[in-house]
Formats: C-alpha cells, sequence, structure tokens
C-alpha cells in the first residue's frame, strides 16, 4: 500500500535517498531544495510513500513564470521523474509510477490562472512510451540542436561583451524588447535568471552581456560541459532583440570564444524551429542535427491549443533542466 | 459505445475495385468539399486515378464508405514497397481522407471520419500486410488521428532550402550526368547499396522510379542518373513546382547516391543548379530527415538552410508492428520528396 500526495517536507531525506539510487548521483539536500523548494515559481511534486514512510517514487515539475496573452501563466517542465527500482511495473499495468503521475495533472494543471497551463519535457524513450501510454502526453516536436564547430578563432571575450556576476532589473527592459515578438515565454527577469543560473547548486555558467547608453542589451549563458555529443559545449540561454544584430554577433563570437578557450570543439543551443534565430544561427554556420528528445506535454488551456504553442513558444535549454 | 445500430447497417466500408471509378468520381465531383485545412478536392482524372491505384507496382490502396450505393467517405492511399533492416516490407502513405459534409457529424459517436481511419486501418494495416501507415496530416486531421487512432509523430518534419545560385558545389571530377528518359535495372544495383545500412528505405528500383516519376500523366519529371566510367554512382530528379506554400520552386523530387561519393554528389548538385536555372526557379527545396546522411551533405555542404514545413510539419504514422517505435522511426526512416505526395 502506498499513499500517494503532495509532497511534503519530512519526504525529502528517502526521496533524496532513492533519487541517488536511481539515477546513480549524489545529490545532496541543499541541491534538492534549489530545485524544487527555492524556485521563484514555486514547486510541483506528488511522491508514493510506503507505510514505513519511505517516499518511493516522485512525479515532479519544475515551473517557470510564463507571459502569456497579457499575464502572468506557469508552464511547468516535467524532470527527475522515478520510482524505485523495488517499486516498479512494465509497462504493460499502470505502475507505482504512473498511479503517482495520474493525480499530478489534475492538482496542478488547469484553464484559468493560477493553475499550471502547460506541462512539458524531453522524457527518455521509456518515459516518453509510459506516458504516451498512460498520461496522455502529447508531441510538441522533435527536439533538434543546433551546433558548429568552434573552429580556430579568438579566444578572448570581443570588445563590447563583458561577464555579468548576477542580474539585476536592467535585463526587463531586454526582455521586454523581445516577449512581443513571441506568443509565450518565461519571464526572463532576475528572480528567474539568478536562480536558473547564478544560484544554481550544481552547475556553472558564465553570462555574458552587452550594455549600451541605457543599459544592457542582450546576453548569452554559457556552460562548459560535454553536452549531447563529445566536445560540445552548451549555449544555455539567448536574449537579443531582433533588431540588435550587432549585440548578437558580439555575443556570438564571445561563447565562441569561451568555448575555443575551454577547449571545446563544438557549441550547441536549443531554440524553437519556428523563430528567426533559428534561421539567423544557421546563416552563422550553426547546422542543424538529430537528437534523442521528442519535447512532449499537456496543455490544460483549450484557447490555446498544441498547434499554436508549436510555433509561438520561446524556449531555450533555460527552460530544460538539461543542463 | 459504437455507432447507433441503424447507421451501422446502412454504412459498408470495404476496399475500392476496379469496378468503382465512377462511384469515387462522383463523390470527388458532388459529395466532398473542403474545409479550413484542405482546398476542395478536384475530380481525379481516370488516368491520374488509374497510375495512383492500379499501376501502382506496390498495389492499390482505396477504402470506401458507402450508404445506398454512394460513397459518402473516402481514403486514398498509396502502397510502398520497403526494405525494412534488409527485409521486404509494405507501407502505406495516406493521401487523402474525405466525408461528406453531411454525414460529417450526423452519425453518432466515433464518427465517420474516425471510423473510415479504422476501416482503413483493419483492411490494409496488419503485421502481414502494410505494417505502417504514415502521412503528413492537416492539423484537424492530426488531433483526430492523434485521439483516435492511435498515430504517433516520427519528426517535426523541415524542408532544406537554398537560392540555386548559392549552392555550394565541390569537384565533381570524373563523374558524367546524363538525363535519362526511363531507368534501367542497372538502378537497381545503385539502390542496393544506397540502401546498405538504412532502417527504412522505400524500395527506390527500375520499377519504382518509372512509374513514380516517368509514367505519371499530371506531371513533368526530370530524371538524371551519375556515371564514372559506365558505373551508375547516383540518380536525382527535378521539377519545378509549388511546395508548402512556395510557388515555382525547384524541387529535389529524389536523391540517390553512392554513400560517401562525393563526387557523385556534387555532379548531381550541379545538374540540379543547372535545371533549376533552366527552370526559373530561384530556390531548390529537398526533403530529408535530420537522421539521414544526406541531410549532411545538402545541409552541412550545400549549404541548405532547415526551415520547419508551414503547416503539415508533423509526420505521423501507425504501426502495425512494435518494432516500428517512434524513436527507431526518427533515427532509421530514410526518405525524400519522392515518398511523399508533395511533388
Amino acid at each position: 500500500m502506498y499513499e500517494i500526495r503532495e509532497y511534503r517536507p519530512g519526504d525529502m531525506p528517502s526521496l533524496i535517498d532513492t533519487f541517488n539510487l536511481v539515477f546513480g548521483t549524489e545529490r545532496t539536500p541543499s541541491e534538492w531544495r534549489y530545485t524544487h523548494e527555492d524556485n521563484p515559481a514555486g514547486l510541483r511534486l506528488f511522491v508514493a510513500v510506503t507505510e514505513d514512510g519511505q517516499a518511493v517514487c516522485q512525479y515532479a515539475a519544475r515551473p517557470y513564470r510564463h507571459w502569456m496573452d497579457g499575464e502572468e501563466r506557469i508552464f511547468a517542465e516535467i524532470m527527475d521523474s522515478m520510482v524505485h527500482p523495488d517499486h516498479r511495473a512494465g509497462l504493460k499495468a499502470p505502475g507505482l509510477f504512473v498511479r503517482t503521475a495520474l493525480p499530478f495533472f489534475p492538482e496542478y494543471g488547469g484553464p484559468n490562472p493560477p493553475a499550471d497551463v502547460v506541462h512539458y519535457g524531453w522524457p527518455v524513450e521509456k518515459a516518453y512510451r509510459i506516458g504516451q501510454l498512460y498520461l496522455h502526453y502529447n508531441v510538441y516536436r522533435s527536439q533538434t540542436v543546433l551546433a558548429r564547430e568552434t573552429g580556430v578563432g579568438p579566444t578572448e571575450l570581443p570588445a563590447g561583451v563583458r561577464v555579468i556576476e548576477r542580474f539585476d532589473d536592467s535585463v526587463d527592459a531586454v526582455y521586454l524588447r523581445c516577449r512581443d515578438n513571441w506568443g509565450t515565454s518565461t519571464i526572463r527577469d532576475a528572480a528567474f535568471l539568478n536562480w536558473r543560473f547564478v544560484d544554481n547548486p550544481m552547475n556553472e555558467y558564465t553570462i555574458f552581456g552587452v550594455e549600451g547608453d541605457n543599459g544592457l542589451l542582450g546576453y548569452a549563458v554559457y556552460r562548459s560541459k560535454n553536452w549531447l555529443a563529445p566536445g560540445m559545449a552548451v549555449l544555455a540561454d539567448w536574449l537579443v532583440p531582433d533588431d540588435e544584430p550587432e549585440v548578437a554577433e558580439a555575443l556570438r563570437e564571445a561563447v565562441l570564444a569561451q568555448a575555443r578557450a575551454d577547449g571545446h570543439t563544438a557549441l550547441g543551443l536549443f531554440l524553437p524551429d519556428w523563430s528567426n534565430w533559428f534561421t539567423q544561427f544557421q546563416r552563422w554556420g550553426w547546422r542543424v542535427w538529430p537528437t534523442p528528445y521528442y519535447m512532449v506535454g499537456r496543455t490544460f488551456d483549450p484557447r490555446r491549443s498544441l498547434w499554436w504553442l508549436r510555433s509561438n513558444w520561446w524556449y531555450t535549454l533555460a527552460d530544460s533542466d538539461l543542463v | 459505445m459504437g455507432a447507433p445500430a441503424s447507421e451501422a447497417q446502412t454504412t459498408l466500408f470495404r476496399e475500392a475495385d476496379s469496378g468503382d471509378e465512377e462511384l469515387v468520381f462522383s463523390a470527388y465531383s458532388h459529395s466532398f468539399e473542403g474545409d479550413v485545412d484542405a482546398r476542395a478536392p478536384e475530380s481525379p482524372s481516370s488516368t491520374t486515378w488509374n497510375w495512383r491505384q492500379s499501376a501502382n507496382p506496390a498495389g492499390s490502396r482505396v477504402l470506401l464508405g458507402l450508404r445506398d450505393e454512394r460513397v459518402v467517405s473516402l481514403i486514398s492511399g498509396s502502397a510502398q514497397r520497403m526494405l525494412i533492416d534488409g527485409e521486404p516490407a509494405l507501407f502505406s502513405r495516406i493521401d487523402d481522407m474525405r466525408v461528406a459534409p453531411e454525414v460529417r457529424r450526423a452519425l453518432g459517436r466515433p464518427g465517420l471520419v474516425v471510423r473510415t481511419g479504422r476501416a482503413y486501418a483493419s483492411t490494409f494495416g496488419g503485421a502481414d500486410r502494410d505494417v505502417l501507415v504514415w502521412g503528413f496530416p492537416t492539423p484537424a486531421a492530426w488531433r483526430v488521428c492523434n485521439w483516435h487512432m492511435k498515430a504517433d509523430v516520427v519528426r517535426t518534419q523541415f524542408k532544406l532550402i537554398r537560392e540555386a545560385h548559392e549552392v555550394r558545389i565541390g569537384s565533381a571530377a570524373g563523374v558524367d550526368v546524363q538525363p535519362v528518359t526511363r531507368f534501367d535495372e542497372d538502378v537497381d544495383q545503385l539502390f542496393a547499396r544506397f540502401a546498405e545500412g538504412k532502417g527504412a528505405v522505400l524500395v527506390r528500383d527500375a520499377a519504382f522510379l518509372n512509374w513514380r516519376f516517368l509514367d505519371r500523366p499530371d506531371h513533368t519529371y526530370e530524371c538524371a542518373v551519375a556515371r564514372r566510367g559506365g558505373e551508375l554512382v547516383g540518380a536525382s530528379v527535378f521539377r519545378r513546382g509549388d511546395f508548402d506554400g512556395d510557388a515555382g520552386v525547384g524541387l529535389v523530387c529524389d536523391w540517390m547516391v553512392t554513400p560517401d561519393d562525393e563526387h557523385a554528389a556534387n555532379a548531381l548538385l550541379g545538374w540540379l543548379v543547372e535545371r533549376a536555372d533552366a527552370s526559373g526557379c530561384e530556390q531548390l527545396v529537398s526533403l530529408i530527415p535530420e537522421s539521414s546522411p544526406d541531410w549532411r551533405l545538402f545541409h552541412d555542404r550545400a549549404d541548405f538552410l532547415a526551415v520547419r514545413l508551414k503547416k503539415r510539419f508533423f509526420l505521423a504514422f501507425r504501426p502495425f508492428t512494435k518494432r516500428l517505435r517512434p524513436h527507431w522511426l526518427y533515427d532509421r526512416w530514410h526518405y525524400t520528396l519522392a515518398d511523399t505526395d508533395f511533388c
């Protein structure tokens, strides 16, 4: 018998034990708190607990504050969902994983604020199959990555680009210039960006910015990590207004220079396949490559269909837990 | 719950046969109409219909829904001979799905669209018949197929485009390109080499290529082969046409080059650019999966840009064998415009 319910603070120790067993990691309580409790957008977590109090399954998501239709909505990325190996069932019958996930969606998702309007993620193939069979996952897209070789070139930052230690309110103006070109996007303000990149205890990121007379004009977030292919570093976020080509070129050169300096041979990023930047990066020499991922999920607002989201939702790797 | 008993008795689903032509043409002319996603249909000519169906070397795929001897729903498909890991198999591609508007919503649940789709699947699909049914559905059709017919997604489909005069082409030394008016059997050996290592690929033998391109009554294609000495090392097909909302583009309708033969590829790319110029096409457009080595040729080397299709951008499928999973098909299924009804 299991109790399936929303997470409570006392669940953390055994949940971390299960997490580390399943994923072969050594996640710490502070890292766990960062992921779930410190997220400025809130916590989304259901657990299955045994009669002796052991948390053996979680269905979790990481919520992000989005801007859509002139108001804040929540999109939540399903991530780190797991079930203890001793409590698993096969694909043929809905096991504990599915039973834990099923109440998650009506608890958090719904058509009107403050309910989550979208749950999404990039599951591995097995989780994808379970999601298709039992959890009504829909496919947003097959996920591609834009990647290019770093090649021979400078390893120093170009003129006009500086490293940002911490975001402040000056980023708001950049986001405001971008957001109206997109149907919906995570609100890229200091609260989100500092939580996502600066205060992250698990990963180190380098943030490059270009400033003008009136403050920040654009930024790019870089991570030195081999991701998807050997030697490929990550361009984790990109926020540049369409009409700032010189800012974009300076940031492009900055991340390439940093990747070369770190010994990476390639650099990759996610961009929505409908966006201008998807084409622009190709013109800059990035190429489209396959990944093992489908971007999947559920939407709860009938006014914004899956088909609309596929062509209007701006996202980057910042909106994922993949890097 | 099935359909009301009276309805179930009055709608008969069956495979079309050669005597059904007039019934089908009458339905296209008088019963079907377009919707928000699909233009109003034109009645096919007898010649075109016969080419699509009875002349297809892989067989005919037409499913009719009949009431009182009148066609009220129809799915026309295209059978395709495939190799799956080197073994022969059949796919069928859905080309058109129609339901007469006066019965679309009046027939209980599930509606006639769904029941026609299920009838197509039960008639033609199966481990020993078409192991996979696929297509590029309109958004409305996708919703129905996904929800009611267990359809899944292989990929979000990109096209590869480039201004013809900007295509980057390397050396073609030692390779000659010749136009052909008929494919000979030596193309079968080329296909055998081309198919090596591909998980799923349409059989591009002379029978297919001649039927698909040179016997088609309503389109004219330009076909060419590349030879090194006497050996056939590549083949390609070009047509000026409309695709994905763009008129008068140069369509790379098919492409088959021995793997890693750069000179043969360059020779055929040069021929495609020449045909685009001669046809007044500013752009060349191809359709290749991003998991295919040929994507790398067009995208990385020839500098084509990847652009998502505007509307029908999901390659959707329903399998009839567990082996054909989305991730496997995404990685292993090679196709070009020749496999589609886009050209």
